[in-house]
């Protein structure tokens, strides 16, 4: 196993692992956590790729990425924080005024 | 060049000079009415230039690798920008805040960036661009409200789907080395694990944004949690921005067998299960979600065609749902005000018939029923459907489209029923702002009506 690949099979993990974690954590700022650990993983692959191919737009893209998920995160936040001050929990299941 | 990046994407340059200008209104604290009408002017004039260089048949190929403007590019940007004029012209001006009016057009400038890219970075962009406005825009004005939960579940599920987008792009650039939408499509019937995967992820990430059944999760609440408007606009919008972006980025590509079995179980699973679920509904807004939920169905099903005859099915069926959705939305907006139960719709007929005959008609639209353009719109996919062989699929799918039919003609009925309640004065108060939008919107749909092939007669 080169290490592109090593670093491919890493960033695979630590995707799956973000996404477990949203599904399974109920705490709200964990559940984000574990969304930008997907979007991390997401970048390293991209600069996996990036410097195996010699090409640029991989690189181009992260930047991109972490411009996405820093907004995302903002408007996150600040959701979050109306939850909070509705019900004062952080905790998902304590907000389930919507039937799903 | 620079003249090119200029003409090519006027409309992109005249919503962002409004979105400029309407932050300088919000900072002076301008009237709100001036921001609807310079919103409606600058998504109007938009839609002219689109005409008109659809009239010319223009194409250009503005950033190359990134950027290219063809004639889906302008038959998308026409039904997004379209349906942005038409929802400015219902929301009336007096509920609708100049922020409101500016993460409106943010979205579509999201909605249009997704129709021009040819490159995987623009389109992720647009992407982004579309559903981050459309989060504030639920929470926006409605204090610690239920909206807050349903935008915070729409947020996670959206992100969760841009994140397994990107992974599947990252898969993508690393077997063919290119952002490029073009060489994903030529490589993607070559095959190989990595580009399978990564078809499945990208795959997997549209469905979930556009709400099919196992991912659909989000959308009942979000949609049942915001402001009607703001649902109208998830519901068209949104969601046809993200079909038509699919659209963009297969373009006429044919898929493997295994990923045509794999949609089109889901999409038939969606029909059923979005209809089904949709009669029990007793909300107007979660019926509305559940039907969108049957109707991503409809659109994805169109996927598995390989004939090459879905893009021009799924412009059309994207753009009749989406007005219908619209005009349906403000209809029951004239005929309940703010409420949401269907049970405020009894009598309305007798009350104000205008209103409850359009709701009807697009309620029977909406629900396939023939001479009206939903009808044709659902015709069009099946034919591309089973044109492409597949036969069976298409019998069920039909046959579940009929099961929607029965909340369908719960809404007529009820709106033809004796109310039972001593009517409690519907003082739905109707500013004439929202029947421009509903005159726009049932003249769009009479031209579809009338005219099937309108997309074909415009270039």
């Amino acid at each position: 196993m080169d290490r592109y690949q090593f670093l491919v099979a890493l960033a695979g993990l630590i995707f799956a692992m973000g996404l477990l974690g949203v599904a399974i954590r109920r705490n709200l700022l964990v559940v984000m956590m574990c969304l930008e650990i997907m979007l991390n993983a997401v970048v390293l692959s991209f600069v996996t790729f990036a410097v195996r191919s010699q090409t640029l737009s991989g690189v181009a893209m992260t930047f991109f990425i972490y411009v996405a998920a820093s907004c995302e995160i903002a408007l996150a936040m600040a959701i979050v924080a109306l939850l909070v001050k509705r019900n004062g929990s952080l905790d998902l299941s304590a907000h389930q005024d919507l039937k799903g | 060049m620079a003249a090119d990046l200029f003409h090519a994407l006027l409309p992109e340059q005249l919503l962002l000079g409004l979105i400029l200008l309407l932050m300088l209104l919000e900072i002076c604290g301008a009237d709100r009415r001036f921001a609807g009408l310079l919103f409606t002017l600058a998504a109007g004039a938009g839609c002219g230039v689109l005409l008109l260089q659809l009239g010319q048949g223009y194409t250009a190929d503005v950033v190359p690798g990134e950027i290219r403007v063809d004639r889906f590019a302008l038959l998308a940007r026409l039904v997004i920008l379209g349906c942005g004029v038409i929802l400015g012209l219902c929301s009336p001006a007096a509920s609708d805040t100049v922020k409101s009016r500016l993460l409106l057009a943010s979205s579509l400038l999201g909605g249009l960036v997704i129709m021009v890219s040819a490159g995987f970075i623009p389109l992720f962009m647009g992407i982004e661009m579309l559903s981050l406005p459309a989060f504030a825009l639920m929470v926006h004005g409605r204090g610690l409200s239920p909206a807050g939960e349903g935008a915070f579940k729409y947020l996670l599920m959206s992100s969760v789907a841009s994140a397994l987008i990107l992974f599947g792009l990252s898969l993508a650039y690393g077997s063919t080395g290119s952002l490029a939408i073009g060489a994903f499509a030529a490589a993607l019937p070559a095959g190989g694990p990595p580009l399978l995967v990564a078809g499945l992820l990208l795959l997997s990430g549209f469905f979930l944004k556009a709400a099919l059944f196992p991912f659909h999760g989000w959308a009942p609440d979000a949609y049942g949690s915001a402001r009607l408007p703001v649902t109208a606009f998830l519901a068209s919008v949104v969601k046809g921005a993200v079909v038509l972006g699919l659209v963009r980025i297969l373009s006429a590509a044919s898929l493997d067998a295994e990923t045509v079995a794999a949609v089109t179980v889901l999409s038939v699973a969606s029909i059923f299960y979005g209809n089904v679920t949709a009669i029990r509904q007793v909300a107007f807004r979660r019926l509305l979600a559940y039907s969108s939920i049957a109707h991503a169905g409809y659109m994805m099903f169109a996927l598995t065609d390989g004939s090459g005859g879905r893009t021009e099915a799924l412009l059309y069926y994207v753009a009749v749902y989406a007005v219908t959705t619209i005009v349906a939305c403000t209809c029951f907006r004239l005929l309940a005000g703010e409420g949401d139960e269907l049970a405020l719709l009894e009598g309305a007929f007798a009350a104000r018939p205008v209103p409850a005959l359009l709701l009807g008609l697009s309620a029977l639209s909406l629900a396939g029923i023939p001479p009206l353009p939903g009808f044709l719109a659902k015709f069009f996919i099946f034919r591309a459907v089973i044109a492409s062989g597949h036969l069976a699929p298409a019998v069920l799918a039909f046959a579940g489209s009929y099961v929607g039919v029965v909340y369908y003609l719960g809404i007529v009925l009820r709106l033809f029923r004796p109310s039972a309640l001593p009517s409690k004065a519907k003082t739905a108060s109707s500013p004439c702002r929202s029947w421009g939008g509903v005159l726009l919107g049932t003249a769009v749909l009479l031209l579809f009506m009338l005219v099937p092939g309108v997309f074909n007669g415009l270039a």
